[in-house]
């Protein structure tokens, strides 16, 4: 099995496209979960955004210099595509919730479906800090360089987000205990 | 809801997310020779490079301070102010070809 490190450097060097494909294949799940998640769930928009992150990726590849693990490379490229995509569209589109295909799609336990979709009610960034921190596991500095904002600005979001999102499990819970 | 148990609930609420094509669709709208190569990203700083080196020379030859210092004393003077605003705009140009040629404009 070849390892991420050569299969960039495969890229990188000859513009190997059966690397880049099994680079895609390894990673399309976490970015468009990711993009899913800034998105409302909007998947037509996360796919379309993901799409534009890969092709980003394939054009800037000789720029990753491993500084960073090439995953916080990648959700850097696709929370800037995201970004954008909000400047372009307005706030109105960002806020826009498609709650059919996330409930269709996915096939969770009453609880963790709970969790996606109390994170799709915070707002943007919240979301975004909170996301990266605990389902991606990434570090505070690794949030700070995805999202682009200093560190403690990551510590506060993170802060905030929690203490809104509990509030929210809280109420599903006591809801789900009285029925 | 403790710290701990709220920790936990993230741990397993991510869903693999199938292919069904997606890689394929990607994979077809890529271009060919699309990626710029470490020796083709040395390539285009070369001019830059040059730019930044023929300051230096100009710089070494004419004292880089004089424009700055006769502004200051007679700023009325319309020479100094071209002078002025000729470095500026090459030290402009300059940072707006490497800040081009790293990407960095793009997602903004």
């Amino acid at each position: 099995m070849i390892s991420e490190l050569a299969l960039i450097q495969r890229v990188q060097l000859h513009e190997d496209r059966h690397a880049f494909t099994q680079l895609v294949k390894a990673h399309q799940s976490q970015v468009r979960f990711t993009l899913l998640q800034l998105t409302h769930g909007n998947d037509a928009l996360a796919d379309d955004l993901a799409q534009e992150t890969f092709l980003k990726a394939y054009q800037g590849i000789a720029r990753f210099n491993q500084q960073a693990a090439f995953a916080t490379w990648l959700h850097r490229i696709a929370y800037n595509c995201f970004i954008s995509h909000v400047r372009k569209s307005g706030p109105s589109d960002e806020t826009a919730v498609a709650e059919g295909g996330y409930e269709v799609d996915f096939h969770h336990s009453l609880l963790q479906s709970a969790v996606n979709k109390a994170l799709l009610t915070l707002p943007v960034e919240q979301r975004a800090a909170l996301h990266y921190g605990f389902q991606r596991g990434h570090s505070h500095g690794e949030i700070a360089q995805i999202m682009g904002v200093p560190l403690g600005t990551v510590k506060t979001l993170i802060n905030r987000g929690k203490i809104a999102l509990q509030q929210t499990l809280a109420g599903w819970q006591e809801s789900n205990h009285a029925r | 809801m403790q710290d701990d148990e709220f920790n936990n609930l993230f741990t397993d609420s991510e869903p693999y997310l199938a292919d069904d094509g997606f890689t394929e669709a990607l994979m077809a709208r890529l271009p060919n020779g699309a990626t710029k190569s470490r020796h083709q990203v040395c390539l285009t700083r070369l001019p830059i490079l040059a730019v930044l080196m023929a300051m230096a020379i100009v710089a070494w030859a004419i004292p880089i301070a004089q424009p700055f210092q006769a502004f200051l004393v007679e700023p009325l003077q319309w020479q100094n102010w071209w002078h002025l605003g000729l470095m500026m705009a090459c030290v402009l140009g300059v940072s707006m070809v490497w800040v081009n040629e790293e990407g960095w404009l793009k997602n903004i």
